[in-house]
């Protein structure tokens, strides 16, 4: 199976989707469509669409929150993914809003039984959105700056059940946020990958994270690290890991940031043609933990 | 179930008067959602937590918005951080970025306004809040093959006389980020059938377009504009602009607009 190699789409990597850099491009939804029949930036949309596939990425399906998507969010997700072609649709499994406003981020919640039921429901209905377009839902592991005590479960743990609890989603498997919040909340990263069934990891995120003192923070401005490629390399070697595409994400301090996502583009497809040999060649996986992330 | 214990959670982590009132008086403040027991007893045992993503929510915000706006920050100094805690206080995020950086940019322009700062700020702070504005603007879907296929004669284009408050060159501008398809479209061809007279229209072109759109922009904006064009000097600059220290060049490197040829 061919994983598509590509990056998020904004304007000042447009080179990287007009010479053929980037065989997949991921629009964000939000900044893209905001009501039936309307579209913000058709500038940028008329560089991608219909020149490579396209991966939707939601910032606001509240499906980490008992609330959950808006209505007009879920029909939007549907439309937009029709009217786009596109391949995937994902989101967070983050809180994006309360019953009466926006946060404006992506925040953790309180993980236990009452938001897993909910949070279940809320996958289901996106799900149904997405399909009658044929676009499977995928959702992203968040990273977070602490967690809620009182929380029953770690988010990893959240995520695990929630593949669990229901099939109608698979993973955004963003490595560089297992690789902060293991090196923040000093977890085993590839605990979390063990636990994880392999062929519900659907897409792949990478990013460059920065650090404010002892803290790590995925701020998506900077390349990809050395550690986020090593743990990339790991997914890669699990037998049954077949993502649709692996993107590069790139948010922010764009000064010089091109040449770095190229070269961050031509480190994955590198790692993954090093997997396929590695398999090819039956050579054994790194060895697995053996403990779940606390 | 749940719902008033997130709506808690996301107030004190979007909002600083209520993470100062959770710390001062978490009865008071507990009292104001409908929760139970057990989930006051969880808002209390999260109180460190949430007053750490608060830090981090006002801060990803704050340079959200402050991004959006690099040279009214330039010029406002210390003081745009008192607009930006203003607002934030006031005002709860919108579900979109776009209508969040939308609604702080009238908040920012109506400050500074209302602070009676040098022209040229306030100048500088509208044409960063129209170029936002601009970039996000909604676009009607159904009308983008229609101002495609209906392009009108440079000769058809006739300022209002209301919008008409001096005449100045024209001015064509280059590379746009963002296509109005709402806004009268002309065919490139027609450009030099425009009235040679001076007007406050600006020309977006996209590169290798067979089309232009047209804005009529205010004199304000568009002395703002004529002075970005990357040749003026910095004398130039600041004699269009009615102020000194002009920070106005660097505007246009930043790529939203490029002055290619000035009419």
């Amino acid at each position: 199976m061919t994983v598509l190699v590509g990056a998020g789409y904004r304007p000042e990597l447009r080179a990287i989707f007009a010479d053929g850099t980037a065989d997949v491009a991921e629009l964000v939804l939000d900044r893209y469509g905001t009501a039936r029949g309307a579209y913000r930036r058709s500038w940028d949309l008329a560089q991608v669409v219909g020149r490579v596939p396209v991966l939707l990425h939601g910032l606001s399906g509240n499906v980490g929150s008992v609330v959950g998507p808006r209505d007009r969010y879920v029909e939007l997700v549907g439309e937009r993914a029709g009217a786009l072609g596109a391949i995937a649709f994902s989101d967070h499994l983050a809180m994006t809003r309360t019953a009466t406003h926006g946060l404006g981020h992506l925040a953790p919640n309180l993980y236990d039984p009452a938001l897993l039921t909910r949070a279940a429901g809320h996958v289901e209905r996106l799900a149904e959105a997405l399909a009658p377009a044929g676009c499977p839902l995928v959702l992203e592991n968040l990273a977070y700056d602490r967690r809620l005590s009182g929380s029953q479960w770690t988010a990893e743990e959240f995520t695990l059940r929630l593949l669990d609890a229901t099939a109608k989603w698979s993973l955004l498997l963003d490595v560089t946020n297992l690789w902060v919040n293991s090196t923040n909340f000093a977890f085993d990263a590839r605990a979390f990958l063990d636990a994880l069934p392999p062929e519900r990891i659907a897409l792949v995120h990478m990013a460059g994270p920065q650090r404010f003192g002892d803290w790590w923070v995925d701020t998506h401005g900077a390349a990809v690290r050395d550690e986020v490629f090593a743990l990339l390399e790991d997914v890669l070697a699990r037998p049954g890991v077949e993502p649709i595409a692996i993107v590069v994400e790139r948010d922010t301090n764009f000064q010089g940031a091109e040449p770095e996502v190229r070269a961050d583009l031509v480190r994955v497809r590198t790692t993954l043609a090093q997997a396929a040999a590695r398999r090819g060649a039956g050579q054994p996986r790194p060895a697995r933990s053996t403990s779940l992330p606390a | 179930v749940r719902a008033e214990l997130e709506a808690a959670i996301g107030r004190v982590i979007t909002n600083r008067g209520a993470l100062a009132l959770l710390r001062a008086d978490f009865d008071g403040f507990a009292a104001g959602f409908d929760l139970d027991d057990a989930e006051r007893r969880q808002l209390g045992a999260m109180h460190d937590d949430l007053a750490r993503l608060h830090r981090s929510f006002v801060t990803k915000r704050s340079r959200a918005l402050r991004s959006s706006f690099p040279y009214t920050v330039a010029r406002l100094g210390d003081r745009f951080e008192l607009v930006l805690g203003r607002f934030t206080d006031d005002h709860p995020p919108a579900d979109e970025s776009a209508d969040d950086l939308a609604r702080f940019g009238d908040f920012l322009v109506d400050v500074v306004e209302a602070w009676d700062e040098p022209r040229l700020t306030i100048d500088v702070a509208r044409a960063e809040h129209r170029r936002g504005c601009a970039a996000r603007a909604v676009i009607p879907g159904e009308d983008l093959d229609a101002a495609r296929a209906t392009p009108v004669a440079g000769s058809e284009i006739e300022p209002e006389a209301a919008a008409v408050l001096a005449r100045r060159a024209g001015v064509t501008l280059g590379r746009f980020d963002h296509d109005m398809r709402r806004l009268p479209v002309l065919a490139t061809t027609a450009i030099d059938e425009l009235p040679a007279g001076e007007s406050f229209h600006a020309f977006f072109r996209r590169c290798g377009a067979d089309f232009t759109q047209i804005w009529r922009i205010e004199p304000a904006t568009y002395r703002v504009l004529a002075a970005m064009d990357g040749r003026a000097t910095r004398c130039e600059v600041e004699a269009l602009a009615d102020g000194a220290g002009s920070r106005l060049a660097p505007f246009v490197a930043e790529g939203a607009v490029d002055i290619v040829a000035r009419r």
